[in-house]
């Protein structure tokens, strides 16, 4: 049964360069348009992603912050601008993405995602980009969608360094695989510095994963490790494994409930 | 004669929308089908569904003073009273009775006045600038050439079924000629090396939504050229115009999206030549006489007025013209509206200053000329008594608000009735506070749809609904800093929003910011400037801080009302715009009933004889009515659906010949009482239904089928003329099974026309075959590879003229 094309002249036209890519197609950009991806945070990570994303055509794009612009987020943080501040970051980007494509559903949750909230949250979307500037949000992410089975990406910025890896729950790595529990001291960008671009580059690979995800095109960065150093542009790319003992994906896990773990 | 002559047949065109009118208000002729006939008449329903307005073409701004006492008694006898100029230079009539209607019509042809043209896919009202041959800025006066042109465009059948609407404006001023810039066809007076009148000539221009500035066509064109370019441009619409579309059906969507500039000027070029070799007869421009009332003498005693009123009233309303002695008065309208009393007192004090002494401005106010300077307390004395906003700030004047939802159908807030909330609340802060700038431009639309032209403007709004709580409320869009500058058109730029019950405070906010920039610059300083000063981020900051919260219900209901309405605002009786109802729209009436009827055929097992018989009649009447109206034939009989049918389909081969006994048959009865049975011809009425269906489906954007190769308006209008046929500019390949599926991308670049093609195929399934139609250049040096790098095959593929068809199998 040939499927029926919807989309209109005006999108044939928006999405033009997505259709001549033969691994795309009509097709692709039709997965698109009904595809549903929840983004986290909507910092120096969230912006690309979410602004690449709406731009692509994905139909529907969650976005989760509960913090307001600061003057010191506008170094890399390009969904804002200068007269945004004090505005909610997740009102801001919204307004952005809604003025850059009408076709998506932008859909802002103004709130610190935690054990109670964020598996109500994900079970409405088909992808999730963790772009949380914490450790506790990217395990409590990774836990979230390994048990409720929802693919996504990680990523993490630092200095001049990026590190993403896309997980398919149940099937590749997860982040807790590589990395049992959140480290003891850990530096985070306001206190270590981060380049503005570096944000940018890796931002954009979690987004570019995202829409290979939905169209099914290429292969994704699974079950590997990407890290770069923008200072001396070597990229790295580290093969991971599955582990059997993994607390959360592993064969006997231990954490089974986001309450107990993360509460 | 200082007005446009009316073309012969309106007395016949009047007669038979008469007709049309009886045959629908007995139910025999679709609304749909009436409503494109109406409109093209200047007819339009009301938003109340019930009365009707009438849009009377006053060409080049002009309207005599006894023309506009015949409309203001009309007014009376059948409207609301009110004579209403819009920024077309048009006169509408409101409230006009369903039975009252055609009498309109006739007595205004009896004062040489038409609405024909005022709506519908036709040439609209052709205006100027009110001062043309007046004004001491001007290169010359361009009334004459604009009148010639209307009384040659009149006459031309196929002005009255264009693909879309057509707009055309003269400007006799060089610099401020921002009309000329937004039309889609413009002309601005110039002079070449050897001194010679003649037009700069912009294209494609044209507010609505999507505004877009004119691009130029022409460095200069002669005065009497004007007609070939106007010929050619129309017989581009024709062929190129996207008649499916009528929401990007306009020449800028052709110039700007569809064609590009350079493949339209190529196309056009091809037009124009063979519209000069056609050698049409020059346009006859006769020179009008702005002089006369400088010498003549005028029975009337000169009065005098010594008031500090008086003084100012001249300063802000009279302007010298370039005839000696004599004045243009502007008599500023609150929302371009007279009372009808008003007209008959201003047409008794113009007598003795004869004819030619009232313009229409685009800015919705009416221009007393030629009056010599020591009748102006004369005049001052007669306006004073009118409503009018003569006594009040310029300001007043110049803020041109649209009739919004207040009597349109597409109008979504009503620009009028928040302009009486600005003046009063400019009377009240403004008398004590500031002296209200003169030299702005205030302009309000209920909608997108710009009819205020609010894009051009100083200042400028349209109407919008925001959704707060779950309830609707009326606000503005704000754009600001449109007009010219240095010989090109800037569009206004979004600013912001405000809610339309706080609009007077926010435009009494921005006169009174600019007022105080005024006083405090150096030198003379206009509202561009202010702009530029960093006004615009100050305007979007008041719009954000102060104009942008909205109050919940409970807090203040008053957000929740439009100004003027005693009912909670909504959007109830928001209307189709219909000025484009066009040909597609008949089509669809007889295309939706004859899919249904087949439907049924196919389903309904049980019908009885009589009832399976009339469902066939109408099958085959419909079927067989459908695509006449693409050949320009509105047959009023059966027997003429039939006969008008086979000469245009089956003759021609358009239609397959087995249904030619059936059509016969049918043609022979005339009712249904003395008429066999159909019964009997079932099967051969479902595939001729179905035949016909497919055959409007493969239709093309010009109105031609698959083998065709001329639109057959254009030819209709030449063979008039008995002119050469032009040549085909499309043409398919002959002899050939039908493709399964067809696509036009003349115009389509790189690469978008390959994302269409790949759109297509993926719809269809293996071994089926589409047809397109590519440019030639890049499209065709790059499509068919990338079909075949793909996998699919490229069947055939033939140039003809600028083009290539090319057929595509799916892998």
């Amino acid at each position: 049964m040939v499927q029926m094309v919807q989309l209109t002249d005006k999108q044939q036209e928006r999405y033009s360069r997505h259709i001549l890519l033969q691994e795309v197609g009509a097709e692709g950009q039709e997965k698109l348009l009904n595809a549903k991806v929840l983004v986290v945070g909507t910092g120096g990570l969230g912006s690309p992603n979410s602004l690449y994303l709406t731009a692509a055509g994905v139909g529907t794009v969650g976005i989760v912050d509960a913090d307001v612009v600061d003057v010191s987020n506008l170094q890399r943080q390009i969904a804002h601008s200068t007269n945004d501040l004090d505005r909610a970051k997740v009102e801001s980007a919204a307004e952005k993405m809604r003025a850059l494509n009408p076709d998506v559903e932008v859909r802002p949750y103004r709130l610190y995602l935690d054990a109670s909230n964020i598996d109500e949250i994900i079970r409405e979307y088909d992808f999730v980009i963790d772009g949380s500037d914490n450790f506790a949000t990217k395990f409590l992410v990774n836990d979230a969608c390994v048990l409720a089975g929802i693919p996504f990406s990680h990523g993490g910025i630092l200095r001049f360094n990026g590190q993403t890896m896309t997980v398919l729950p149940g099937q590749t790595a997860c982040y807790r695989c590589s990395f049992r529990e959140p480290p003891p001291n850990p530096v985070g960008c306001s206190r270590a510095g981060i380049l503005g671009a570096v944000a940018g580059m890796l931002g954009t690979i979690q987004a570019a994963e995202a829409l290979k995800f939905i169209t099914g095109a290429g292969t994704l960065l699974t079950d590997a490790l990407l890290t770069f150093d923008a200072a001396t542009m070597n990229f790295r790319r580290v093969p991971l494994k599955r582990r059997s003992d993994c607390p959360v994906c592993g064969e006997n896990p231990t954490i089974s409930s986001l309450e107990e773990h993360h509460g | 004669m200082i007005h446009y002559a009316l073309p012969p047949s309106l007395e016949n065109e009047i007669f038979r929308f008469e007709q049309e009118f009886a045959e629908f208000r007995a139910g025999r002729l679709h609304e749909t089908a009436f409503t494109a006939k109406r409109v093209k008449m200047g007819v339009y329903l009301e938003r109340n569904r019930s009365t009707y307005m009438c849009r009377i073409r006053c060409s080049g701004n002009i309207i005599t003073p006894k023309q506009l006492a015949g409309i203001a008694s009309l007014a009376k006898i059948y409207g609301n009273g009110k004579v209403h100029v819009t920024t077309r230079a048009e006169v509408q009539l409101y409230r006009i009775e369903e039975q009252d209607v055609i009498s309109v019509l006739r007595k205004l042809k009896k004062i040489s006045l038409s609405c024909k043209g005022g709506g519908g896919n036709t040439v609209r009202n052709i205006i100027a600038n009110h001062d043309s041959g007046i004004s001491t800025e001007e290169v010359f006066d361009v009334q004459p050439c604009l009148l010639a042109l209307t009384e040659r465009l009149l006459k031309e059948s196929d002005s009255w079924e264009l693909p879309r609407k057509m707009k055309i404006a003269f400007c006799s001023l060089a610099v401020e000629a921002a009309f000329g810039f937004i039309q889609d066809v413009g002309f601005i007076a110039h002079l070449n090396a050897e001194g010679k009148q003649g037009f700069r000539v912009y294209i494609g221009g044209g507010l609505g939504a999507h505004p877009k500035v004119g691009v130029q066509l022409h460095e200069f064109v002669h005065q009497e050229e004007v007609y070939n370019v106007v010929r050619a441009v129309k017989n581009m619409f024709h062929l190129y115009g996207n008649r499916r579309n009528k929401h990007r059906n306009r020449i800028k969507f052709l110039l700007h999206d569809d064609l590009g500039t350079s493949a339209f000027r190529t196309y056009y070029r091809q037009e124009l030549n063979k519209v000069l070799e056609h050698r049409y007869e020059k346009l006859d421009i006769a020179a009008i006489d702005n002089s006369e009332n400088a010498e003549r003498n005028i029975v009337l005693a000169p009065e005098s007025e010594n008031l500090d009123d008086f003084r100012t009233w001249k300063k802000r309303h009279v302007v010298r013209q370039r005839q000696k002695g004599l004045c243009q008065i502007k008599l500023a309208l609150f929302s371009g509206n007279l009372s009808a009393e008003d007209c008959s007192a201003l047409e008794k004090f113009l007598r003795p200053f004869g004819e030619n002494t009232l313009r229409f401005g685009t800015d919705q106010n009416l221009y007393l000329i030629n009056i010599p300077e020591k009748f102006l307390a004369n005049v001052y004395k007669e306006i004073l008594g009118y409503s009018t906003l003569s006594d009040r700030p310029m300001l007043y004047g110049n803020l041109v608000a649209c009739a919004g939802s207040q009597g349109c159908q597409v109008g979504l807030t009503a620009p009028q009735a928040v302009s009486e909330a600005v003046f009063k609340y400019l009377d009240t802060v403004a008398a004590a506070d500031f002296c209200p700038p003169n030299d702005i431009m205030i302009r309000i639309s209920g909608c997108p749809n710009a009819c205020t032209n609010h894009w051009i403007a100083d200042l400028g709004f349209y109407g919008k609904v925001r959704r707060v709580e779950g309830h609707l409320i009326p606000t503005y869009n704000v754009v600001g800093n449109g007009g010219m500058y240095r010989g090109t058109l800037r569009i206004a730029e979004k600013a912001g929003w405000v809610h339309a019950y706080d609009l007077p405070r926010f435009i009494t906010e921005v006169m009174r910011r600019y007022a105080h920039f005024k006083e405090h610059s150096e030198g003379i300083v206009n509202f561009h400037d202010y702009w530029r000063s960093g006004a615009r981020d100050i305007i979007t900051e008041l719009c954000t801080s102060g104009y942008n919260y909205i109050p919940t219900f409970a807090e203040d209901k008053n957000y929740y009302f439009d100004h003027g309405a005693d009912q909670l605002f909504s959007l109830k009786g928001v209307g189709h715009e219909e000025c484009s109802a066009g040909v597609y729209d008949i089509i669809d009436v007889d295309n939706k009933i004859v899919r249904k009827n087949l439907l049924r055929l196919v389903a309904e097992k049980d019908l009885d004889d009589n009832s399976l018989d009339t469902l066939l009649r109408s099958t085959l009447f419909h079927a067989a009515q459908m695509l006449l109206v693409t050949r320009g034939e509105e047959p009023k009989t059966a027997t003429e659906v039939y006969s008008l049918f086979t000469q245009h389909f089956l003759d021609t081969g358009l239609v397959a010949d087995v249904h030619r006994p059936l059509i016969a048959l049918a043609g022979q009865s005339q009712t249904q009482d003395e008429a066999e049975s159909l019964c009997g011809q079932k099967k051969q009425i479902i595939a001729f239904g179905e035949e016909l269906t497919a055959l409007y489906k493969n239709m093309d954007n010009t109105m031609r089928f698959p083998g065709e190769h001329e639109n057959m308006m254009i030819k209709a209008a030449n063979q008039k003329d008995e002119s050469p046929v032009p040549p085909a500019v499309h043409a398919s390949i002959p002899n050939r099974n039908r493709p399964d599926r067809f696509k036009d991308l003349s115009g389509v670049k790189c690469p978008v026309n390959f994302a269409q093609i790949k759109v297509q195929l993926f719809a269809m399934s293996s071994g089926e075959t589409l047809e397109v139609i590519l440019d030639d250049g890049a499209p065709i040096d790059n499509v068919p590879i990338s079909v075949t790098s793909e996998g699919h095959s490229v069947l055939c593929q033939e140039k003809s003229g600028e083009q290539w068809t090319v057929l595509i199998q799916k892998a």
